[in-house]
């Protein structure tokens, strides 16, 4: 069991983040304090061209790795401690550093170092993969270090403890985003450590889940087959390498991407009515079977522009969703909304298996 | 004195006149080792087992006159029981039961080989080599019996599959990601095909249940490599058809009539070697199916002789695309053998749409004794290579991979497939459930359940419509046990099993096996 909450304005107005850690401390009960995390979208306005990673080092040594490892591979514009807060309950927390950054001291040196695939055209494709790879190396080689974010203009925020300590520990109550995901954990599956707690961040797309994911084994071999390196020690983590794959590299469009991940039922594509979108889901199935995501779970995916809600086909997991204006909220549990949206005009349970995606500028429901 | 002399005498002429009894040709009688016994209160002296017996092993002899007519009782032979068990099920009163007579010999190592030895030295026909039929029957370990499925408590769900829809349909074929054609994906409502036997090595009867069952199942059957009767050509959506280095019966029809094509370069029974069909066994239907001259010997070389290599392979996948105008996938089947990863490999770039990989257990209708018991590597580790060896080339997802040779139940099929397979092939299974006792000998055509023979007065004993449902009952049942252990892993959709070895455990298996299998100890 776990707590998941996100928000989102289509406008791109401005949520408060002390209302997400109340909207997340009153799910206590789905978590047990050994992981608790905010992804924040639109928090760094003023440094938006730059990716800035969020990282976390056990201690000075591995600090000092992870320092020279990114210097090494990156500009970097701002190296800097995370600000945090005391809070009485998280008694230990690694050394949190911050970095503004861009790929490479030169584009000369960029251009050496960078061996994509073929997939990759143009500059910001380049800069995209490099980043990436950068991130897979950095987390497999520095021993004591992780990467808890790397897009541009968010971050992730995440440790063990309540949700609500992390946001107190983070500051959160005294930031603003356009999009945000809350996660509370109550690990099932691997030991709660700062890396193994949610959201999972690659570049733009984040992701909070509540549920297991029973095809996890076909799903990290299908990824790293693509390049993708799963060391994370979670299940969860394959979800945002999937985003990343289908959306980022191979360019689909977001409703395919779901088909992928959450196809319907054989039974449902050979009864569906419009021949060329049975077609298509079809064929996504058929050629994407080792992405599927099997087993229970409720997600959250979000890349700032776009956030999607969706859960597994037998509701296995709890998802609701709430309308207010332009503001869309989701939620494990609907007290959450009473103190986000208290003047919601709508509140629904989401279908089984089916995304719900909501776009900046405008919604459409699938 | 005299007299004592005269019966030493006597007794020595007496204990000459014995010893020349002796026969020394049964120096190698072969011990028995299977014998049906009789319960002669039950039995009813009907005589129906000696006709059951298609081996030799009854006989009938007089036991006395009743109203003038001679009643007769069973009697073993002791010469040629196979413990098929066929009289054991035919006799009417219950009367008889097959025992096993133990092989006394005081040399543990060569206990099993004695008695093999000596049939080779039989000096009525000595220097034979030994054949076999059906799968090794060695004691070597099962790695299917040391892995174990995981299951789901608390954190998870189990599904149970009488409320919720678990899906086992599955696709084969080549998904191609490039924009060019590919022929399309076979479909099959449950990832359990029937392997390839041959017209010749079983006979029509059994072809077409398996083609009759295989439409009620949605699946696929395969003709072996003895061409396709006519009779079959109405079963094409469910068929695959087999070109081996004999290439029987390969004609436009031949490619007409079926949903795909499958090139057999070997078979986990007897990698290496080919197939070899007794001149005797080549009837009037058989010989215009495979196009070969009646009563002449059918035999298939061990190489395709114009596959010499790997691109051979890829000009004759071509050419087979060229014939069905690339709208029937192409299967290739290989013996798992210790390079399997690469040869895989090798075939997926060669342009197969589907790979087939027969393990060490693999049937046969006929092959050399030593080369089925001690060639090839178990199917476990060969898929598991195999599909490890895609993935690391990043290729995996544009081939199917089947999995043959040695899947005995449903949870066989499910670990082959945990451990990298798409679908699996079940050919032993199939003979099993149209009621074979498994007594290795379908080389001799005497088969007494009329499976594994053409001999006339024989192909009658196994009766089509009953043999249909049998097939269909075995591939429904399994694929229900399928759905009850995917349901207690939480898993819906076959798909996130193929390769989801995080879902097996090992138990009593060295690191090294661990590592090939991709599968982790039991309590990690």
């Amino acid at each position: 069991m776990c707590g998941i909450v996100g928000g989102i304005d289509v406008n791109g107005g401005k949520l408060k983040g002390a209302e997400f850690i109340e909207a997340i401390r009153i799910q206590h009960e789905r978590g047990n304090g050994l992981g608790g995390g905010f992804a924040a979208y639109g928090i760094y306005p003023d440094f938006e061209k730059y990716y800035a990673l969020h990282i976390a080092c056990n201690n000075e040594q591995s600090a000092k790795l992870a320092d020279d490892f990114i210097r090494s591979h990156l500009y970097v514009k701002i190296a800097e401690d995370m600000p945090t807060k005391d809070v009485r309950d998280i008694t230990w927390h690694p050394l949190l550093r911050r970095y503004f950054t861009f790929p490479g001291p030169s584009n000369e040196d960029l251009k050496l170092s960078n061996l994509g695939p073929s997939t990759v055209h143009n500059g910001a494709e380049i800069i995209e993969y490099y980043m990436k790879k950068f991130v897979f190396d950095f987390n497999r080689s520095i021993p004591g270090a992780f990467i808890m974010s790397c897009g541009r203009n968010m971050g992730v925020f995440k440790g063990v403890g309540y949700p609500e300590e992390i946001g107190e520990f983070f500051l959160i109550d005294k930031m603003e985003a356009a999009a945000w995901m809350v996660h509370s954990r109550f690990p099932t599956n691997t030991q709660s450590w700062w890396g193994g707690a949610h959201p999972f961040s690659l570049l733009e797309w984040s992701v909070v889940h509540n549920g297991e994911i029973t095809s996890y084994g076909v799903n990290r071999n299908y990824l790293e087959m693509f390049g993708y390196k799963c060391t994370l020690r979670t299940d969860t983590e394959v979800i945002s390498y999937l985003f990343d794959l289908f959306v980022r590299e191979l360019k689909m469009p977001l409703e395919d991407t779901c088909a992928i991940l959450s196809p319907p039922l054989w039974k449902e594509i050979e009864e569906e009515q419009d021949k060329e979108r049975r077609r298509k889901l079809l064929h996504l199935r058929q050629y994407y079977p080792q992405a599927l995501l099997n087993g229970p779970f409720a997600i959250l995916v979000s890349n700032g522009r776009e956030m999607i809600a969706m859960h597994d086909h037998l509701k296995l997991r709890p998802l609701v969703g709430a309308k207010r204006g332009d503001q869309y909220y989701f939620s494990s549990e609907e007290c959450s909304f009473e103190i986000l949206c208290p003047d919601r005009e709508l509140t629904w349970m989401l279908e089984g298996g089916k995304p719900y995606i909501v776009r900046m500028k405008e919604a459409v429901g699938d | 004195m005299i007299k004592s002399n005269q019966a030493s005498e006597k007794s020595e002429k007496l204990r000459q006149e014995k010893s020349a009894r002796l026969d020394m040709s049964r120096n190698w009688k072969r011990p028995v080792k299977y014998m049906p016994v009789f319960d002669y209160d039950r039995c009813s002296r009907c005589g129906l087992c000696a006709t059951a017996c298609t081996w030799g092993e009854i006989r009938l002899v007089p036991e006395r006159i009743e109203n003038g007519k001679p009643i007769t009782i069973p009697v073993a032979n002791r010469s040629s029981c196979g413990a098929c068990h066929y009289c054991e099920r035919q006799c009417p009163e219950e009367a008889i039961t097959i025992v096993e007579t133990p092989f006394v010999s005081s040399h543990r190592y060569w206990r099993g080989d004695q008695k093999n030895l000596w049939r080779q030295v039989d000096p009525n026909n000595p220097g034979h080599v030994l054949l076999i039929s059906t799968g090794a029957d060695s004691e070597l370990i099962s790695y299917f019996d040391n892995l174990l499925f995981d299951a789901c408590q608390v954190t998870n769900p189990p599904i149970d599959p009488l409320r919720e829809p678990i899906e086992l349909r599955t696709y084969l074929g080549r998904r191609d990601f490039t924009g060019h054609s590919t022929p399309p994906l076979l479909e099959v409502q449950t990832p359990i095909l029937f392997s390839a036997m041959s017209f010749g090595s079983i006979n029509l009867n059994v072809q077409i249940a398996e083609a009759r069952a295989a439409q009620i199942l949605g699946t696929l059957w395969n003709t072996g490599e003895g061409g396709l009767h006519k009779a079959l050509d109405q079963y094409s959506d469910y068929t695959i058809v087999q070109v081996a280095s004999g290439r029987f019966g390969v004609n436009p029809r031949f490619f007409k009539n079926c949903s795909a094509v499958e090139i057999k370069i070997g078979q986990g029974a007897k990698p290496g070697i080919g197939g070899h069909l007794p001149g005797e066994k080549v009837t009037f239907e058989i010989s215009r199916t495979r196009m070969i001259p009646q009563g002449s010997d059918a035999l298939s070389p061990a190489p395709h002789h114009d596959i010499y290599s790997i691109e051979d392979l890829r000009q004759l996948i071509y050419a087979i695309k060229e014939t069905t105008g690339y709208e029937k996938p192409v299967s290739v089947k290989v013996s798992a053998v210790h390079n399997i990863a690469p040869i895989v490999s090798g075939i997926a770039r060669a342009g197969a749409d589907i790979i087939a990989i027969d393990g060490y257990r693999g049937g046969t209708g006929a092959a050399p004794r030593r080369i089925r018991q001690s060639m090839g590597i178990p199917i476990e580790l060969a898929i598991s290579a195999a599909d490890k060896r895609l993935r690391e080339e990043q290729i995996r997802h544009q081939v199917s991979l089947i999995a043959a040779g040695g899947i005995r139940n449903s949870a066989d099929v499910l670990r082959a497939i945990c451990l990298g397979a798409d679908a699996v092939y079940i050919g032993t299974a199939v003979l099993v459930a149209l009621g074979c006792g498994l007594c290795q000998r379908c080389y001799a055509s005497k088969c007494s359940y009329g499976i594994t023979t053409n001999r006339p007065d024989l192909v009658g004993r196994l009766d089509v419509d009953l043999a249909t449902k049998a097939l269909v009952g075995l591939v429904r049942a399994w694929s229900d046990e399928i759905k009850e252990l995917m349901g207690g892993m939480g898993i819906n959709t076959i798909g996130s099993l193929v390769g989801n070895r995080d879902r097996l455990r090992g138990v009593h298996l060295t690191t090294e096996e661990l590592e090939v299998l991709g599968v982790k100890q039991a309590g990690q």
